[in-house]
């Protein structure tokens, strides 16, 4: 392994992001049209940006064309992940029960192939007394559905959907010259993830500016600002921010597996690089805790390798 | 063509349980054996070899030929393989079938798929009475698998019909889903009267307008479900007709039914 | 023709015989004394270390009446699952929970049992009841007919009328039904049930008669020991299967006031409410009773696991039980307005706990009543498991170690629940011979039968001994009934037709006045209609034979 690496010579940190296994489903929204597919999303993906206060970590995967789902709809594929299948058993049930059911001409499918299931979380099993004893269950195709009877006809939601094994952390970190030259550099992270599948960056707009350290001077808390990359801070603590380094913010990535995860680093942190550091990108790092918590190592080097 | 072959040469004196003539028990026995194998008849046993010219090799496909109706319970209680019944089959084939395959290319008779849990039973021609439905006592009929009969069933298809498909291309009897508790029936034909009489639950989807309404269903108006949709795109491998159901759009005139016993079942009529 | 049974070790407990090598002689299908020298023997059955027993007697077995016909018409689906193709001299039928006359026939005879007694025969039914065991092939039948909820009864009762009358009352249910006996059951509340009463114990009043069980078994009691009918009443008690009954099955023995009483399937009427479950054995409290009562007979209506069929005339008990029902499908119904009848299919688990301790109650029964000359082996079939479990319940009462290997494979509570673990007693072949020939015999006064003295029906039983009991009763080495091979190692050979047993004491016609009138009032038919006459009963009941006991006064 080259000691120096550099993308579009901006040099990349011989580090790596370390991340946790978690457990993932993924749900296929449809609707009659795009439009509601994506509201019911958004909504069902709302307030997921961290484990440990929003109970899941979420967001929108693909929009899906009618070609790609099973009703023949527009849809929206979302990835949930918790860190049991017991947790993700709650999230889904609220989530679908007050983000979906609720969303005009949605229906709500289970998106994890039958293979790779490792737990099934109810869903339509356990909103479909919603339906008040005029719930009519259904199977099709192998698989059950309940119809819920709603004001704009029936919701119909798949008993269930599967979790499966899954990876939560991912991460890398820009520093930049400035607050633009970051947010533009995320902003082209960003956009060159979004095609990809299996995984899903859960923090608003795929990115996070409140790094974290473990610990607080603070009982209370079990994390606290990354003092160490807060250029407010520098001569007041020990830095990591190289000079000239002003803004830096973090892009997390949770994803179904490791190769999902490295390809998606590797593709934002080649965007995020992009135009070197006249674009006022001056390093790539990532956040680890020394590689002793998360059994998942994604070294920058070797994902960009 | 592989597998075992059995061709009736001689009619039995009267019927004959073929229920030990399963693919997945033959599987492997020299045809020696298989020709020694006693079939119970009414009042006496009835070996194979005495009734069938025995070929082929016992694999997990088993061929009957020239039957002339007089063998009943072919394929019961089977649970993997195929077996191809050609001729007029009996009463009560695939009678609580658990997973095999069974193609007819012929008619079946009464009790066909009573019972059957899984699997998949497809008949060519007409089936009989109680297609898909229990036997006397039974608490439900079918309850699982797909029952496909391209031409006509007989009375009380379906009925106590707990889960599962039964798909019928031609017309059907009286009491089609008779006491139906679940599943879902598609009939491209037409039903003749009593169509869901004391259906509890379940889907009868009908492609022409019954011969009569029972009064005990109420209309529900024209109603474009999704679950409907779903389930009709899910049948485009069962041959063009089923394509052509799934391809109209608009919905359904939707009924519900029977009131006289919960009244939680659906009659969709094409219109 | 002579036929010699020859060098068999016989057990007859009638004739206090047991285990004594000798020949037995049969002619003309009796059973007679050892031929002069030099007389003629066409026949020599080897039964040479052999033991023969005579035809055993089931006193207790629901084979015939209405409510047999609707539990078959109900699970038709569980006759499929036990066909019994032809075979040899047998017609193909089915066995299954509530099996076919046929199969009854059968497998009773092929078993070594050569007389069944009905003991819930609606009078209403009564021509039914004999076309359908006239239709169960080779045993000997007979009927209890049930009193005790008919309206007429009641009303004379509330009435204050005389006991002679319905002493008179009583004879008459007997020649007019053709029956051998007569029960009662859960005394007044099948008809208080349909008063909407839902329970009745020993001292409730009907709410409609005003009367009391009690005075129902003590009219009842009195008639059959005033009449001299040879078999006590037969009593279903109140409160059948509920937790606690154990009270009414004491008061219902002392209700008796000393007179002659049989208490039916008494396991169901066995049950204290101790432990965390509401539920536990009484059977030492109510075997304590039995002990010390010479007055009092019973059978066990033992349970065994599997599934079965309840069939009961008690329709108040059958609509509580109703919700148990496997499958989930029932009937209870009135009949002509004068009895039940109760259909509830069931399936006895042995994991669990009730149905478990169900199980160890019926033997501690078993082992703790002493005399055997006055317990009887029942399942009350089919209610308790078929009939043809019967072999194997011989060997739980015959083989310690087998019971309680059993009772450690329950639902562990069963042995915590009930003292049958400590129970030591194991049953001889004596004691098995005296409680299902013998004291059968005895009980029901038939003089003939239960017994291998000369003079006996030879209805007689040969077994080749074998170290476990189940296999030696479960297919005998022969059956002779009236003198004739029926089964040999458990395969019918031949197919004869059974007698019928009734009584008949004596009464004042007088009664028929009060009754006609009754009928043209109340009744679907005339009262000449209603009585079944000799001729008619062994037409209609295909019997060779009508075999009169006698009556006689114990008043
Ligand atoms: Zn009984």
């Amino acid at each position: 392994m080259a000691e120096s690496l550099t993308v579009s010579g901006v040099p990349v940190e011989n580090t790596f992001a370390e991340a946790f296994g978690m457990r993932a489903t993924r749900i296929v929204i449809t609707a009659d049209s795009l439009r509601w597919a994506r509201a019911a999303a958004v909504a069902a993906t709302g307030f997921a940006t961290s484990v440990i206060a929003c109970g899941c970590e979420a967001g929108i995967e693909q929009e899906l064309d009618t070609s790609q789902t099973p009703d023949g709809r527009p849809g929206v594929s979302i990835l949930i992940f918790g860190m049991s299948a017991k947790d993700l058993q709650k999230q889904v049930e609220r989530r679908v029960g007050q983000c979906i059911l609720t969303c005009p001409t949605t229906a709500a499918f289970g998106g994890i192939a039958r293979d790779a299931a490792k737990e099934w979380l109810a869903m339509g099993g356990a909103l479909r007394y919603f339906g008040d004893g005029y719930q009519i269950s259904k199977l099709v195709g192998g698989k059950r559905y309940w119809r819920l009877p709603v004001m704009d006809g029936e919701f119909l939601c798949e008993e269930r959907t599967a979790t499966m094994k899954a990876i939560g952390g991912g991460n890398f970190l820009i520093l930049a010259r400035d607050r633009a030259s970051a947010v533009a550099a995320t902003e082209r992270a960003v956009e060159a993830m979004t095609p990809l599948w299996n995984v899903i960056l859960p923090f608003p707009g795929g990115v996070v500016r409140s790094g974290s350290k473990v610990g607080s001077r603070y009982r209370a808390l079990i994390a606290s600002t990354n003092d160490a990359y807060c250029p407010t801070l520098v001569g007041l603590v020990k830095t990591a921010l190289p000079a000239g380094v002003n803004a830096v913010l973090e892009i997390v990535i949770d994803g179904l597996d490791v190769p999902s995860i490295a390809l998606a680093m590797r593709e934002g942190i080649r965007a995020a690089c992009e135009g070197g550091e006249d674009a006022g990108v001056f390093g790539i790092t990532a956040g680890n805790y020394g590689g002793k918590l998360g059994p998942h190592h994604f070294r920058l080097h070797e994902v960009l390798a | 063509m592989s597998g075992l072959r059995l061709s009736l040469r001689a009619r039995p004196p009267a019927r004959v349980d073929g229920s030990a003539l399963l693919p997945e028990k033959l599987q492997g026995q020299t045809l020696d054996a298989i020709r020694r194998i006693a079939l119970p008849g009414w009042n006496e046993f009835h070996e194979v070899g005495e009734l069938f010219e025995v070929s082929g090799e016992a694999t997990d496909r088993l061929q009957i030929d020239q039957l002339d109706g007089s063998f009943d319970r072919l394929g019961a209680l089977a649970t993997a393989g195929t077996l191809v019944l050609r001729g007029q089959a009996g009463d009560l084939v695939g009678e609580g079938l658990r997973g095999a395959s069974i193609e007819i290319e012929g008619a079946a008779g009464d009790y066909l798929g009573c019972g059957m849990r899984r699997g998949r039973i497809e008949v060519r021609g007409n089936a009989g009475h109680f297609a898909g439905s229990g036997r006397a006592g039974e608490l439900q009929g079918m309850s699982g698998g797909t029952l496909l009969v391209r031409g006509d069933v007989g009375d009380r298809a379906a009925d106590r019909m707990r889960r599962g498909l039964l798909l019928v291309e031609g017309d059907a009897g009286d009491y089609l889903a008779s006491r139906m508790l679940a599943g879902t029936v598609v009939l491209l034909g037409r039903a003749a009267g009593n169509a869901g009489y004391l259906m509890r639950r379940g889907t009868v989807v009908l492609d022409q307008r019954p011969a009569q309404m029972l009064p005990t269903f109420n209309a529900n108006g024209r109603q474009d479900l999704l679950a409907i949709q779903l389930l009709l795109r899910s049948l485009g491998g069962e041959g063009p007709r089923f394509s052509r159901l799934a391809a109209r759009a608009g919905g359904f005139e939707r009924w519900l039914g029977d009131l006289a016993a919960s009244g939680q079942g659906e009659l969709l009529v094409s219109f | 023709m002579l036929t010699r049974i020859a060098g068999g070790r016989v057990i007859d407990p009638a004739n206090g015989v047991n285990d004594v090598i000798r020949d037995l002689y049969v002619r003309d299908g009796v059973i007679v004394d050892a031929p002069r020298d030099g007389e003629r023997i066409d026949r020599t059955i080897d039964a040479a270390g052999m033991i023969v027993m005579a035809g055993a007697i089931d006193l207790h077995t629901h084979i015939g009446g209405g409510k047999v016909n609707i539990a078959r018409a109900l699970l038709p689906e569980f006759d499929r699952l036990d066909p019994m193709p032809a075979h040899g001299v047998c017609e193909p039928c089915t066995g299954g929970a509530a099996p076919s006359t046929l199969a009854t026939g059968y497998r009773y005879a092929a078993m070594g049992y050569t007389a069944c007694f009905e003991p819930a025969m609606l009078p209403v039914n009564a021509r039914q009841a004999h076309m359908e065991m006239g239709d169960t092939p080779i045993v000997d039948k007979g009927a209890y007919a049930l009193l005790g909820n008919d309206d007429f009864f009641l009303q004379l009762l509330a009435s204050g009328a005389e006991q002679r009358e319905i002493d008179d009352y009583v004879a008459w249910t007997l020649h007019a039904t053709q029956a051998a006996g007569i029960k009662v059951v859960n005394a007044g509340g099948i008809s208080a049930f349909k008063f909407n009463a839902r329970s009745l114990d020993v001292d409730g009043e009907h709410p409609h008669y005003r009367v009391t069980p009690r005075q129902v078994l003590g009219a009842l009691t009195r008639a059959i020991d005033g009449l001299g009918v040879p078999h006590p009443l037969h009593v279903h008690g109140s409160n059948l299967g509920v937790p606690g009954n154990a009270d009414s099955t004491l008061a219902t023995i002392d209700a008796a006031e000393g007179r002659r009483i049989h208490l039916t399937h008494l396991q169901f009427h066995s049950y204290g409410t101790e432990g965390d479950r509401k539920f536990s054995s009484a059977a030492q409290r109510i075997a304590e009773k039995v002990n010390a009562s010479p007055n009092v007979s019973v059978d066990v209506g033992q349970i065994l696991f599997g599934q079965t069929v309840t069939c009961s005339g008690d329709s108040m008990m059958q609509h509580r039980n109703a919700r148990h029902a496997r499958p989930a499908k029932w009937v209870v119904m009135d009949i002509e307005c004068d009895a039940g009848c109760g259909v509830v299919p069931f399936r006895y688990r042995d994991r669990d706990f009730v149905n478990a301790l169900q199980w160890a109650i019926g033997l501690e029964l078993f082992l703790l009543v002493r005399d055997p000359w006055r317990v009887f082996l029942t399942t009350d079939h089919p209610n308790g498991g078929p009939f043809w479990s019967y072999p194997h319940l011989i060997k739980l009462l015959m083989d310690r170690s087998f019971r309680n290997e059993v009772l450690s494979r329950l639902h562990p509570e069963a042995a915590t629940s009930s003292t049958l673990a400590s129970l030591e007693r194991e049953y001889s072949l004596y004691e098995i011979a005296i409680m299902t020939r013998a004291a059968p015999a005895r009980i029901l006064g038939l003089a003939d039968r239960g017994h291998l003295g000369p003079g006996a029906a030879a209805d007689i039983v040969v077994y080749e001994p074998h170290s476990d009991p189940e296999v030696q009763f479960t297919a005998p080495r022969y059956v002779f009934k009236d003198g004739t091979v029926v089964a040999e190692r458990g395969e019918i050979k031949a197919v004869t037709a059974g007698s019928i047993h009734v009584v008949k004491p004596e009464f004042d016609r007088g009664i028929e006045r009060k009754l006609d009138d009754w009928f043209r009032r109340h009744h679907t038919q005339s009262l000449a209609s209603f009585k079944i006459s000799d001729e008619e009963v062994c037409v209609c009941g295909r019997a060779p034979k009508l075999v009169t006991h006698a009556c006689t006064h114990r008043g």
